[in-house]
């Protein structure tokens, strides 16, 4: 959730928006290290799984998984994380020098979490899949 | 209209509701991963942390599912109640009970967090060396 609080350019009526801000992207940082996490089992599981699957279908839709898990554990959640410690140290300099404008700052919160929440419902979504793919091969 | 606060808190709950159905979710499969690839896990201290493992399986997707959705669950109703009568009740009862609950969502979240890196660091084990046995057969 964005916070809806006024910025002002003084660092008392700063603070709380920004500390607020701070917390919310200390959450993303950590939901981005746990789905790097998952994503490394989630190959392990996928690397197993690869004998048990012999139908071209079952090819096509492991070739899917591996892809995805390859884009976004080497690219996408990296980016969001280089995006989410950029966006920290932008708030540090705001907060040591009072040069930042707060409206501009929430702006750039708000569109991080926007990406953030996306991905997190892309990311939920291929977790999903791959259980429900994996299960299958419960039975193989 | 609601007064300023209580949608937001009326969201987060409809968030929590979600996010238990996902935790659901992935308990179960973790269950059927566990029976899949225990057999691989024959060191003795590998089979007590499974064991820990299927107990707080266990206990997460029965005993602390089940009672979450029911405080969940209650305090909606106890949100519907307030609607009707706002002018007569103090919402002050339903937002102590919002604080307490997302207390116990949030404590449950780290928790689980860790539960999650453990267990698939032993689930890691047994893959290795299903792999290793597929390898050498």
């Amino acid at each position: 959730m964005i916070p809806t609080m006024p910025f002002t350019s003084t660092r008392q009526t700063l603070q709380p928006g920004f500390i607020e801000m701070h917390r919310q992207c200390l959450g993303w940082l950590s939901a981005t290290a746990l789905w790097k996490r998952e994503l490394k089992f989630f190959q392990h599981l996928l690397d197993d799984f690869a004998q048990r699957f012999a139908g071209v279908e079952d090819k096509k839709e492991m070739d899917h998984f591996q892809n995805l898990i390859l884009y976004y554990q080497g690219e996408v959640i990296d980016e969001l994380r280089r995006k989410l410690r950029d966006h920290e140290s932008r708030l540090a300099k705001a907060l040591q020098r009072i040069n930042e404008s707060g409206l501009d700052y929430q702006e750039a919160h708000g569109t991080l979490t926007t990406e953030l929440s996306a991905f997190e419902n892309q990311y939920q979504e291929l977790k999903n899949n791959f259980f429900g793919f994996i299960e299958t091969g419960f039975h193989q | 209209m609601l007064p300023t606060g209580l949608p937001e808190l009326h969201q987060q709950t409809n968030e929590w509701r979600s996010d238990l159905g996902l935790w659901k979710q992935e308990l179960a499969f973790f269950g059927r991963l566990i029976d899949q690839y225990g057999k691989d896990l024959c060191l003795r201290d590998e089979v007590r942390e499974l064991n820990h493992f299927r107990f707080l399986l266990n206990y997460y997707s029965s005993d602390l599912m089940n009672s979450l959705a029911a405080r969940i669950g209650n305090h909606e109703v106890h949100l519907g109640l307030l609607m009707k009568e706002l002018e007569r009740q103090d919402e002050s009862g339903y937002r102590t009970e919002h604080n307490a609950l997302a207390r116990q969502v949030q404590a449950f979240e780290q928790e689980y967090l860790c539960f999650k890196n453990e267990l698939y660091g032993l689930l890691e084990k047994a893959l290795n060396r299903s792999k290793t046995k597929m390898e050498q057969a």
